[in-house]
């Protein structure tokens, strides 16, 4: 297969690409579980993430850490972090399906860890929108790592959003379009800032990447894809 | 209810345990509990609850079986009857010392009788005698008490757990409690409001609840629990919908025009108050003596919340006591290293010794600053036992400062007369907390009070008619959310203006409406006995803060007890059969009301929904709707798509953490980047194709 530079080409691809399907199985298993804790909230209590149950890092034995953020404390909270969720993960599996699991299990283990030493206050934690912010994190990357100038435009507007409402509700201690369930939940803006952080991280190019170019289609090639041709 | 059963051998001492109690070293066969049944109706502003004890005598001989349980707060024992065999007798109010000597004098004879004396703040003690041997006697008793609703939340306990509390000196008489229930335990609890509920609630009761939706304000629950020890309060909350009205309700009796009427008012404020953005200065008083064992997480989980919320301007302080008073904390900046430390030092916190709660308040009095605002929070399971005891001494001690209390009492056991004092002196407020209550809630929805605009020096007055003897929460400070529950009498009908006077933020305030007070209205009679009860508090605040003799205190008790047939420290309610009444000489006063009051209840149960007493409709006495809690219909807790859901839980949220949450508008914002990636990534890909 001809290819600009000396690697050898990557394979160009599908909808049935290997990456996509375990990323699209961890969603929809997020999914399922999410739904299904929703449904039965009488064991809720028991995965979400509690202080003083396990070390600064993430144990195993004390998964709390990780189901954490498939429990919430309200149907408001949980549809609309789900519906997020969907949205996002479509558009991550779209554009950089390998590395939407790296983005998740990196969000799910900072996030307890960054609320357990910065933000002594909480005694617990629930939520998809930590992860949430991981995927935009990664969509973020994604668009970056393009180097054209609208998905940069786009990736630089959506840190600007994202940092500057965080950053808004951190100095205030105010929420900032957050449905009002005042008393049920306190808000952990940091979670998402910590979210977006290990989404881009996760979505940054890595080792044999960070040096190599963008791979457009080989010229003639019967290959069809409608999203860009870069490490997947 | 707690339930404690004993032969009684001698005379009784104080005991805080619960459950069946038998004597120790005595040879016979504990009395059993058989079933235990509560009805509980919560209409028109108070709570009606009718409690049916079983018990067996499983012994060859007769015995005399003593029952008790702990107080509910501001309860009128009004109702009690004894049904042995098939025959059933009922109860008569006269003075306490009569009423013993009139039942040593029964039991002595061999003739079938009961007696039901109140003990300070402690517990309701009901003799029987004789329970037959190898027979079952049942006991049914009746009581009053206002319903409270704050932000919008109404919560009703029924106890069943044990006070819990350090003292221990009973128990050289009683032996282990044991709370064993034979049979059923079975609660019936039916709530009207003429306002719509969005739901009701049994924390820790959710898998043997079964909760009908009869309509909006109308809900019924049934709890039914088999061979199950009697362990845990009954806590039951319903929830108001939301931006109700702020409103004024007026619920009056009155019989005849030619004596005076009788009133209930339930103020529920709608002011905007508005949320204070300056540092506040708290300290958080805890208990650490031996009781508080089981309950110091729950405590440590609780403060540890509030002390997290605080904002970097306000500043808190963590004193702990028990035998001694200790400073845990100093005062600290609530930054987030010094909040970290403390949460440590709380969770280090142990339990053990006795109570001295002078001690840890006179502590929590010193290095104030006199130009800061400063709150204390105080929560105890107890009844202070060493150190100053004296209530005056109290209220001497928070007079002398420019500080808030909030008191919070755990468990069922607590001094809950002397928290009284403690902070409506201060011009704080106290809270029940239930062991199997949310303490966190309760905390957090004090410290929201606090944290908002407060009316000062807030006065009512009635004008165009004539009232006396009011009496009732009249605050010096109404906070956000709070409900106030006003008695009083009135002269006669007519129309009148309820005015009330208050300062807030340094500008004086006049809310006004008017209504009409009824000639005669014959619907609710057991209001007569909840003003009673509610004058009776009066003087017992009243005395307590050395403001009126003590003997003055029980004379004008005793006579409210008499009149209103109310068992109080200074009455007791004797249980005698007709002939008994007639050779004693005691007139059946208690017959005539209860008679009126039962049968006004089974016409307000007959009809389809609550009657609506709101009398400031046409002219809003406050202008804002009232505020309320977070909504619980989005809760999972509450199932809004199944209204037979009891569903279990906190009524209080439990308020931990979350991820923040993502509103509709920014999903959209979200869905929109989205679309324009993908299409922007669409597009890199088409140049990158052509190229």
């Amino acid at each position: 297969m001809p290819h600009s530079t000396s690697e050898p080409m990557r394979p160009v691809l599908t909808s049935r690409s290997l990456p996509t399907i375990p990323g699209a199985g961890l969603a929809l298993l997020i999914v399922a579980g999410t739904l299904a804790l929703g449904l039965y909230p009488a064991t809720t209590e028991a995965w979400q993430w509690q202080r003083g149950t396990g070390g600064v890092l993430p144990q195993p034995g004390h998964w709390q850490w990780l189901t954490s953020h498939i429990t919430h404390w309200s149907w408001g909270h949980l549809i609309w972090d789900l519906v997020a969720f969907i949205i996002l993960s479509f558009v991550c599996l779209r554009i950089l399906p390998s590395r939407y699991p790296l983005a998740l299990a990196l969000a799910a283990a900072l996030i307890p860890l960054e609320v357990r030493l910065l933000e002594p206050q909480f005694t617990s934690y629930r939520g998809l929108s930590g992860l949430d912010s991981a995927l935009f994190g990664l969509v973020v990357a994604a668009l970056w790592r393009t180097k054209a100038p609208l998905p940069r435009l786009l990736a630089a507007l959506g840190t600007c959003g994202l940092v500057g409402k965080t950053g808004f509700e951190l100095v205030t201690g105010t929420t900032l379009f957050a449905p009002a369930e005042p008393g049920l939940y306190l808000p952990v803006p940091s979670a998402h800032l910590t979210g977006f952080v290990a989404g881009l991280l996760a979505g940054l190019p890595m080792g044999w990447a960070l040096t190599r170019p963008p791979a457009p289609c080989a010229p003639g090639s019967r290959n069809r894809f409608h999203l860009p041709a870069w490490p997947r | 209810m707690v339930a404690a059963l004993a032969f009684a051998l001698t005379s009784p001492t104080p005991v805080q345990s619960a459950g069946v109690l038998t004597p120790n070293g005595s040879p016979n066969e504990p009395l059993r509990l058989v079933d235990h049944h509560v009805q509980v109706t919560l209409n028109n502003g108070f709570a009606r609850t009718e409690v049916t004890q079983s018990f067996y005598n499983p012994n060859p001989q007769d015995l005399e079986a003593v029952y008790r349980f702990p107080l509910p707060k501001s309860s009128s024992l009004s109702e009690v009857s004894l049904t042995l065999g098939e025959r059933e007798i009922h109860g008569e109010v006269v003075e306490k010392s009569r009423a013993r000597t009139i039942y040593e004098e029964e039991k002595k004879s061999g003739n079938d009788a009961g007696m039901a004396k109140k003990e300070t703040f402690r517990a309701y003690e009901f003799r029987v005698t004789p329970v037959r041997a190898q027979q079952q006697t049942r006991l049914r008793l009746v009581y009053y008490q206002p319903l409270e609703i704050d932000t919008g939340v109404c919560r009703y306990l029924y106890p069943l757990e044990e006070g819990g509390t350090d003292d221990t000196a009973a128990a050289s008489f009683w032996g282990t409690a044991n709370s064993k229930l034979d049979g059923t335990f079975s609660a019936d609890v039916e709530v009207k409001s003429a306002w719509p509920i969005t739901s009701v609630r049994l924390p820790g009761f959710d898998s043997d609840a079964k909760t009908n939706k009869i309509a909006d304000g109308h809900y019924k629950v049934q709890v039914e629990r088999k061979n199950h020890p009697l362990t845990k309060d009954l806590v039951v909350y319903y929830r108001l919908e939301d931006n109700l009205p702020g409103r004024v309700e007026v619920i009056p009796f009155r019989a005849s025009e030619s004596g005076p009427g009788t009133f209930m008012m339930v103020v529920t404020p709608g002011l905007d108050l508005q949320p204070l953005s300056h540092g506040a200065d708290y300290v958080f008083v805890l208990d650490t003596s031996g009781s508080m064992t089981a309950k110091l997480h729950t405590l440590a989980k609780g403060v540890s919340q509030v002390i997290g919320k605080m904002s970097s301007q306000d500043r808190f302080r963590v004193i702990s006591f028990a035998d001694r008073a200790t400073d845990v904390t100093g005062w600290q900046e609530a930054t987030p290293t010094n909040v970290e430390r403390a949460l440590q030092q709380i969770q280090n916190l142990r339990s053990a010794g006795s109570t001295n709660l002078y001690e840890g308040l006179s502590m929590a009095m010193q290095k104030l600053d006199a130009d800061r605002a400063t709150s204390v929070v105080l929560v105890t399971d107890g009844v202070t036992n060493t150190g100053i005891l004296d209530p005056a001494s109290f209220h001497q001690l928070v007079k002398s400062h420019d500080i808030r209390i909030f008191g919070f009492l755990m468990g069922n056991s607590a001094n809950w007369p002397l928290m009284r004092t403690v902070c409506e002196t201060s011009g704080g407020f106290y809270a029940g907390v239930s062991n199997d209550d949310d303490l966190l809630g309760q905390i957090l929805q004090a410290k929201g009070k606090v944290l908002h605009e407060c009316l000062h020096d807030a006065e009512f007055t009635i004008n165009g008619v004539k009232t006396l003897n009011t009496t009732g929460n009249i605050p010096g400070k109404i906070y956000r959310g709070q409900q106030l529950v006003m008695f009083g009498q009135y002269e006669k009908g007519g129309d009148a203006e309820l005015v009330l006077k208050a300062r807030l933020t340094g500008e004086d305030k006049v809310y006004r409406t008017t209504f009409k007070f009824p000639e005669t209205d014959l619907d609710n009679p057991e209001i007569e006995r909840l003003w009673a009860l509610d004058q009776i508090e009066q003087y017992e605040l009243r005395a307590n803060t050395g403001n009126l003799p003590q003997h003055e205190a029980d004379n004008a008790i005793l006579s409210l007890g008499l009149q209103y047939q109310l068992v109080t420290d200074q009455t007791s309610m004797v249980v005698l059969n007709d002939d008994a009444f007639a050779r004693h000489g005691i007139d059946r006063q208690n017959q005539a009301r209860t008679g009126a009051e039962r049968a006004a209840h089974n016409v307000r149960q007959a009809a389809p929904a609550a009657t609506n007493y709101r009398v400031d409709a046409a002219q809003p006495m406050t202008p804002h709707s009232a505020p309320s809690v977070a909504p619980p219909q989005r809760s999972y807790s509450d199932n809004s798509t199944n209204s037979t859901n009891s569903s279990g839980g906190s009524w209080f949220p439990k308020i931990g953490g979350g991820g923040g949450a993502i509103s509709p508008q920014a999903l959209l914002a979200l869905a929109l980047f989205s679309g324009l990636a993908l299409l922007s990534l669409r597009r890199v890909s088409g140049v990158a194709r052509q190229e």
